[in-house]
């Protein structure tokens, strides 16, 4: 309901008026309802008091007034009572109720003889009729009693009033007497309703403002839901700035209770040692210039903790523009100036890395173009001026040529280490192998820089160290060479150690392998620095000593991938020592060593001759570059292999198809059929000889990658001459114990590519007949060996299966065993019509027979 | 169908029944309070047939009641009893201060209470005797079956009676205009005139009481 609204709130007013009216009526209803039998009763005992009996004679009997009391008095009462009850607040029972009231009247006048007093019940009445506050009911009232009197003083004259006939008037008399007192009451009743209207006016007025007030309050509740449960601090201070009310937010961000905040000027409380003494004083300034501000400033709260605000304060004016309050609101922004930081932190950082990568790609520039000179000029010089070059001279510039091509390929490996690494792509091999070695490997190869910088270089024990390990000895001996390479090129004068020892208090136990230097050291502050990658502690240290500034990045990457890692320590001037552990796996059943063995050998990598023997072996070498394939192909024709060469994999796949071949080199990256493709295709066709990898791809992966491929080997570029010899010759010659196929057929290879200079009968030739039995086998071989050829080349496979038969059995017969096995297989594989096997065994057969001594 | 039209003239019926039944109620109840208050007043002036008529009386011979030689001699009929009465005792002392007026004239008054033959002892301790006996110069006058009343003529409770010294019988008739109403009326009138020694009004109010102890 809007009781705003004016015809609204008149008939609010009215209804209520109604409302009390009739509540009104209703209890005056009922208390005539209580009163009428009173009366009644009242009646009675009047009658019996008066007038209890009436005689004739000396007979007495009940006198008719009581008759009158208890019949006619009941008789009035019974309506009235019955609509007070039944219907209480009706104008037609409250005009019974004054009819029957003022009959009471009459018949109590008239059983009292018309007593004088006995008329004041007729002004009780009406004065009681007027409770009802409607003066309606006092009209047939009235008119009764007039009635009642001028009748009784007319018709049956004197009765009610025991006056004679001659004074009449009485009753007129009477009656004004009532209107009389009507007049009053019908006053009353008017004051009395008018009252009842300013009441229900008043009331409603009430109930607006209530109604309003609830609204406001309402509103206020709501907006101070606003203020204090909001998120951020709010506090009303006075044009003092002594704080007059603050909010939840502002008290759980500060710590301090509103009693100490409140009348105090709160930046008295807030302000610090860091909060910025420009800013609050700007923020003080505008606030005596009664101008709002908007700041950020370091506040304190109770407990001394420092947090960033964003501080807004504006001043609020009256109606007449009087400065009445300032209303202060501010958040907590600590956590969005922290992330400014950090991504300031992360910007500067990056640039940084930028910066560094500049460096980095400004010193590779120099680092690749410096060897990549030298190549090139005393290439140069070579090629153009050889006539005029002695052989020492020819000798030391290739000897620069080959040193720079090295120090160029460290580069290179180091940049592809690093960018696996920081890519997450560094692998590494848990297999079991030896400290002992690796350290000892590693020592005897850096021996010799150290000497030529006069240094001492050795290792020892400094406890127990276990026989071998679970880790990648390639990735450790990696580390031990940049961590022992680092040391030495950093280290004028004085020693080298490294010292190993096991470390036994952690659960799982480490490896722990120490280079101690006496070199320059590294400045503290530099420390974390030097294993960031592209960074060395000084940018001049590049240029005094080389190197890619990647080394010790590299190397952390690789301790914390074998299950350790690297820390330092340095004294500047005095040394460093550079602290790698790696995880040694499960040592149960391993002895451990108490000191280094002595039969340690000195280099990982063979140094066998390039012109070891390879007398007899057939190679395919697959390369598509023109330079590599010939410096191989005449590396391993010295060697006395004979090679086939192809360009790609599709023309290796042609050749291995033509001839039998007992190793292949299989460059991995090639136009037209990739190295991976053409293995694949070759083991699908049941090639089973070594097939050795050649790829520039020097890192993990790549040679699970060949491995996958059906590669039995792996090289990488550039190739080391010596290892490749070495790598072949394993490789056939581990062919025979490690091969898929029969061993029979593995052996048989290896005797066809290793022939021996002589086959002779493990019979007693010397004997006649048995020398003469030999011969005729040695004779009658020529012409069996030609014919296998001929079928071979026919593809006749039923006659080369008969043929090898005849072999199998004659050779072993006559002492020939080296014939039986190849036999053997020839007779196996020209059953099938295995055409890439047959050649080959008939090629063996055949240089078998060469060497046959009868 | 007809079931419904029979259904719908009743609550015709009924709907006039409870639209008229506060009036009609209304209406029997003033009837009946009407007439109530008729026979009440009808009660009121009831009275006993054989009142005396003034003019036509003498003092009786017979009588045992003596009166007065030189003045006048008022008989007042009492039944102890009768409740309407006081209101005649009521009048009747209300005028008698009025003989002081009279000195020497001033009347006798005898107070003749009738007695049944088998009355109680407590027949005469009543109110009504003992104020109408304390009346100046009142006499109380037993009257046995009412021998007296019926010799004087009087039947009813509160009829008085005024002779004069030479036993004629200047009033007689009651002092209240209805049954057991004082007040102003014509029997008071003239018995103030004769009090006041003046010429009394025509005509006078009968008595209305009890009917006196007569004999059977």
């Amino acid at each position: 309901m809007r009781l705003s609204d004016k015809s609204t709130f008149e008939r609010e007013v009215e209804q209520k008026v109604l409302r009390h009216a009739d509540s009104i009526q209703r209890r005056v209803d009922r208390l005539f309802a209580v009163l009428m039998p009173l009366q009644w009763i009242a009646g009675i005992a009047a009658a019996l008091f008066i007038s209890p009996q009436t005689w004739i004679g000396a007979k007495g009997q009940v006198h008719p007034h009581v008759l009158f009391a208890i019949f006619g008095g009941a008789l009035l009462g019974s309506l009235p009572v019955a609509l007070a009850v039944f219907r209480p607040g009706k104008l037609s029972t409250r005009l019974v109720i004054a009819c029957s009231q003022v009959l009471f009247s009459s018949l109590l006048i008239h059983l009292t003889g018309g007593r004088i007093e006995t008329h004041f019940h007729v002004f009780g009445s009406l004065a009681f009729l007027a409770a009802y506050r409607d003066w309606r009911v006092l009209v047939p009232a009235t008119l009764i009693v007039a009635a009642d009197h001028f009748l009784r003083g007319v018709w049956w004259s004197e009765t009610v009033f025991g006056v004679a006939a001659a004074e009449n008037w009485r009753w007129l008399e009477h009656a004004a007497w009532v209107v009389f007192e009507d007049v009053f009451l019908i006053l009353i009743i008017l004051q009395s309703v008018r009252e009842m209207h300013e009441l229900a006016r008043h009331t409603t007025q009430v109930e607006l403002t209530a109604e309003t007030l609830a609204q406001r309050a309402e509103e206020i509740r709501k907006l101070s839901l606003v203020a204090s449960e909001a998120r951020y601090g709010v506090v009303i201070t006075d044009p003092q700035q002594r704080a007059e009310w603050v909010n939840d937010s502002f008290i759980q961000m500060t710590g301090f209770t509103a009693g100490e905040i409140i009348g105090r000027e709160p930046w008295t409380l807030l302000h610090g040692p860091h909060t910025d003494p420009v800013t609050a004083e700007r923020v003080r300034e505008q606030l005596r210039q009664q101008r709002s501000v908007g700041v950020e400033l370091i506040n304190y709260a109770k407990d001394g903790r420092e947090f960033w605000t964003s501080l807004k304060i504006e001043p609020v004016f009256d109606e007449d523009g009087r400065l009445t309050n300032f209303i202060s609101t501010q958040t907590n922004i600590s956590d969005r100036k922290e992330r400014e930081a950090e991504l300031r932190r992360a910007k500067e950082e990056s640039e940084s890395a930028n910066r560094a990568k500049s460096q980095f790609l400004a010193n590779m520039s120099h680092e690749i173009r410096t060897p990549l000179n030298g190549i090139l000029g005393f290439t140069e010089l070579l090629r153009v001026a050889a006539a005029g070059i002695s052989e020492t001279e020819r000798q030391d510039y290739l000897q620069t040529i080959s040193s720079s091509g090295r120090h160029l390929l460290t580069l290179i490996n180091d940049i592809l280490d690093i960018s696996k690494i920081e890519a997450g792509h560094l692998l590494v091999e848990n297999v079991r192998c030896s400290p002992h070695q690796i350290i000892a490997e590693v020592v005897s190869v850096l021996r010799v820089p150290a000497q030529e910088k006069g240094l001492c270089l050795d290792y020892r024990w400094e406890s127990g160290i276990p026989e071998s390990i679970m880790s990648d000895p390639f990735r450790l001996k990696q580390l031990l060479m940049n961590l022992l390479g680092n040391a030495i090129k950093f280290t004028e004068q004085g020693s080298v150690i490294v010292v190993a020892s096991l470390d036994a208090t952690t659960v799982s136990q480490l490896l722990r392998i120490e280079v101690r230097d006496t070199g320059m050291g590294i400045p503290s502050d530099k420390l974390d620095m030097i294993f960031e990658p592209f960074a060395q502690a000084d940018s001049s240290v590049t240029r005094k000593h080389g190197g890619t500034g990647l080394g010790l990045a590299i190397t952390r990457r690789i301790a914390e991938a074998l299950g350790g890692t690297l820390v330092v320590t340095s004294e500047l001037g005095r040394g460093s020592a550079f602290a790698a552990t790696v995880a040694t796996g499960d040592l149960s059943g391993i002895s451990i060593l108490e000191k280094p063995p002595q039969d340690t050998i000195g280099d990982v990598i063979p140094q066998e001759s390039a012109m070891s023997d390879l007398t007899g072996l057939n190679v395919l070498l697959v390369e598509d570059g023109d330079t590599n394939r010939k410096l191989l192909r005449v590396t391993l024709t010295r060697g006395g292999a004979s090679v086939a060469t192809a360009e790609n994999g599709k023309i290796a796949l042609h050749l291995a198809t033509e001839q039998s071949f007992d190793v292949i080199l299989m460059d991995m990256q090639m136009p037209v059929m990739d190295g991976y493709t053409a293995t694949r295709i070759l083991r699908e066709r049941g090639f089973t000889k070594p097939i050795i990898a050649l790829t520039a791809h020097a890192m993990k992966g790549d040679r699970e990658k060949c491995q996958e491929a059906g590669c039995s080997g792996y090289l990488t570029k550039p190739i080391n001459l010596g290892t490749l010899v070495h790598t072949v010759l394993e490789a056939t010659s581990a062919a025979g114990s490690t091969a898929t196929r029969p061993r029979a057929a593995g052996r048989t290879a290896r005797t066809a590519a290793r022939p021996p200079a002589k086959v002779e009968s493990s019979l007693p030739v010397n004997d006649p007949e048995i020398g003469a039995i030999v011969r005729e086998f040695v004779d009658k071989l020529s012409t069996q060996i030609e014919q296998m050829n001929a079928a071979n080349s026919n593809r006749n496979y039923v006659e080369l299966a008969e043929l090898a038969h005849w072999l199998k059995g004659a050779g072993g017969t006559v002492g020939f065993d080296c014939f039986t096995e190849p036999a053997l297989q020839l007779e196996q594989f020209a059953k099938e019509g295995n055409d890439a096997e047959i050649g080959g065994i008939v090629r063996q057969l055949r240089s078998l027979h060469e060497v046959v001594v009868s | 169908m007809h079931a419904i039209q029979q259904s719908s003239d009743w609550p015709l019926v009924g709907a006039l029944g409870r639209k008229l039944w506060l009036p009609l109620a209304i209406l029997a109840w003033a009837g009946a309070v009407g007439i109530s208050w008729q026979m009440l007043l009808n009660y009121g002036f009831k009275s006993e047939p054989a009142n005396p008529e003034a003019t036509s009386l003498r003092w009786p011979s017979g009588t045992g009641l003596k009166i007065a030689p030189n003045r006048p001699t008022v008989l007042f009929f009492v039944h102890p009893r009768c409740p309407c009465t006081r209101a005649s005792l009521a009048e009747l002392e209300r005028l008698w201060v009025l003989r002081e007026a009279m000195a020497s004239r001033s009347p006798q008054l005898i107070v003749v209470v009738t007695v049944p033959p088998d009355a109680s002892p407590d027949w005469l301790t009543t109110r009504t005797v003992e104020r109408a006996s304390s009346l100046p110069g009142a006499t109380l006058a037993m009257d046995p079956e009412g021998r007296e009343a019926q010799r004087f003529g009087a039947s009813t409770s509160g009829t008085v009676m005024w002779f004069d010294a030479e036993g004629d019988c200047r009033y007689a008739g009651g002092l209240t205009a209805s049954r057991g109403h004082e007040g102003e009326n014509l029997g008071r009138a003239n018995l103030e005139r004769l009090l006041r020694g003046g010429p009394r009004l025509a005509g006078s109010v009968p008595a209305l009481g009890c009917r006196l102890c007569l004999p059977e």
